[in-house]
């Protein structure tokens, strides 16, 4: 049973450690600051806020499934 | 082809960048999401013998094999570990590539990992239907499985943190925060659990305490990040909107963090545990409302204005279900771990109900989104056919709908009459028949449902379909210009 608690002892500081260590990274390496900006992280010059990157399949195998051109001219398909 | 216009050099390179990307992803992606599908049909196989044998126990009786004690046990692990688990591996790895900005590397770490995980599902199964099990609720997997298990997990771990270390420069989106965070708590409840409960038991009704340590934070602190990453990703790209507020994101994120770990004690209520374990999980289940609120409105006020988005785009529409469901899910589960209310539902098929709400209604239908965003951009081809994909969806919805409300009214009702000692306790399970019925025929619906997924799957994969006119990847810049 020592074995046992010295174990889970040992594994609980290590994560908590890391835990500790990962909250502290964020912070130093600006995480939580400039939030907007992270949140517009996610898109690029070729798929830029405003323009949709999904839809369903055209019928019957209709042309390529192109985000940039096709679904924003498709008629019925644009999306605010 | 539809004429667009030419994209500047820079929105060229973008979009380069991003196929290499994807393409980098196609191998060990697609093999963790194979294998989740390979595991589902298994797994949803032994739900329907389960649901059927609860109202005609005497179905397939015959074979010690094929008896309820150890077809449940097969379908809890099928899917949760089968499943559930290499589908958001599967998402977690592509979301990380795409993140981290950089082609994935060290893909033979991942396909190690794949097949180890794989292996250790396999063997388990095995076990349990062989009678192996361990009989630890959501850990019946005996240990010389679950150590292939964590083996294969802690290569996916260590990938992980070799490629964020790769990552180009630029913000950590706050997916890869609930990425991590997963793929740091899986480990520890897994490791800490077996040891606790596996290796060096502990005694008593501290068992119980583990065991239901686990068997909550596995849902709260394993699938749920991963889905949350991945509706954070997919909603505001899918609608080209950033997200509504990143600063309610990271506080739900660390709000999480902060209080799921303390829910499992709700499972045992008015059990022989000490009576503070009970009251800091239910006050920490109520807690939840926080991290689950913050979600809730970012999701909406990203969505709002751009509902009709959800009739054109089937990444959309599934991931939009499951996001709505994690907040009905949580909001009944705070509910349901107040005394009051735990005192009619607890022990009823109204938790069953709640569970299938969470891994069903919210997790798997998450998945199926990211999926349906993310397999055509590995394999470069359009998904075959709508109707498949539209059929998929209303069979899930449709399916998971009547199941959650049939087993939450049968449930109230099983609970109010077992509190009453008037009642014979055989006349009450006779009386959850019905429900159990419509269980069943839900359970055939979402089957049926995830047939057509797997069509789909598999034609994709083999690009079936007529030769369209040109290529049907995203982001192959080069083929656009013609």
């Amino acid at each position: 049973m020592t074995i046992a608690l010295v174990t889970l002892f040992l594994l609980v500081i290590a994560f908590s450690a890391i835990a500790i260590w990962a909250f502290g990274w964020a912070a130093r390496t600006g995480q939580f600051q400039n939030l907007e900006k992270g949140a517009r992280s996610i898109f690029a010059l070729d798929e830029p806020i405003g323009q949709p990157t999904d839809r369903f399949p055209p019928k019957g195998g209709g042309p390529a499934f192109d985000p940039a051109g096709d679904l924003t001219t498709r008629p019925g398909s644009v999306m605010r | 082809m539809t004429s667009f216009p030419a994209p500047t050099p820079s929105a060229q390179a973008d979009a380069l960048d991003r196929a290499a990307i994807d393409a980098s992803c196609r191998v060990p992606v697609l093999l963790f999401f194979a294998s989740a599908n390979f595991w589902l049909f298994f797994g949803s196989i032994f739900a329907l013998l389960a649901s059927i044998k609860l109202t005609n126990p005497e179905f397939l009786t015959d074979s010690a094999w094929l008896t309820f004690g150890r077809v449940r046990p097969a379908h809890l692990n099928a899917v949760a570990y089968g499943w559930a688990s290499p589908a958001a591996i599967g998402v977690a790895i592509w979301l990380m590539a795409r993140l981290c900005r950089a082609p994935l590397r060290h893909a033979r770490i991942l396909i190690a990992a794949a097949l180890l995980w794989n292996l250790g599902v396999a063997v388990g199964i095995g076990a349990i239907l062989a009678g192996q099990s361990t009989s630890v609720e959501w850990l019946e997997f005996p240990s010389y499985a679950a150590i292939l298990l964590f083996i294969g997990y802690a290569f996916v771990t260590v990938w992980a943190l070799l490629m964020f270390r790769e990552r180009r420069p630029g913000h950590v989106y706050v997916s890869q925060w609930y990425i991590f965070g997963a793929l740091f708590w899986f480990p520890w409840l897994y490791g800490v659990t077996n040891l606790m409960l596996i290796v060096w038991p502990v005694q008593g009704s501290v068992q119980a305490i583990i065991n239901w340590w686990y068997g909550h934070n596995v849902l709260g602190l394993w699938f749920t990040p991963i889905a949350i990453a991945s509706a954070y990703y997919m909603i505001p790209k899918i609608l080209g909107k950033p997200i509504h507020s990143y600063y309610l994101s990271i506080l739900g994120f660390w709000a999480l963090a902060l209080f799921y770990s303390w829910n499992g004690g709700h499972h045992l209520i008015g059990g022989p545990i000490p009576s503070w374990v009970q009251s800091a999980s239910i006050i920490a289940s109520v807690m939840m409302l926080i991290p689950v609120i913050a979600t809730a409105i970012n999701f909406h006020m990203t969505m709002v204005g751009s509902f009709s988005a959800l009739r054109t785009s089937p990444a959309l529409r599934f991931t939009v279900f499951g996001a709505m469901s994690y907040t009905i899910v949580s909001v009944q589960g705070s509910s349901m771990a107040l005394r009051s209310l735990n005192k009619i539902t607890h022990f009823t098929h109204y938790t069953i109900g709640h569970s299938h709400l969470g891994m069903y209604a919210f997790f798997t239908m998450t998945m199926f989104g990211a999926m349906y965003y993310i397999i055509p951009r590995l394999v470069r081809w359009e998904w075959p056919s709508a109707f498949l994909i539209k059929a998929h969806f209303w069979l899930a919805a449709s399916g998971i709908a009547i199941m959650v409300v049939s087993l939450t009214v049968g449930g109230v009702l099983q609970g109010l009459e077992l509190a009453d000692p008037k009642i014979p306790f055989l006349d009450i399970v006779v009386r959850t028949r019905p429900w159990l019925h419509a269980r069943s025929g839900s359970g055939a619906f979402l089957f049926m449902g995830q047939l057509a997924f797997l069509l789909s799957f598999i034609l994709i994969l083999l690009r079936a379909g007529r030769r369209r006119e040109g290529p049907t990847l995203l982001g192959d810049a080069a083929s656009r210009r013609s």
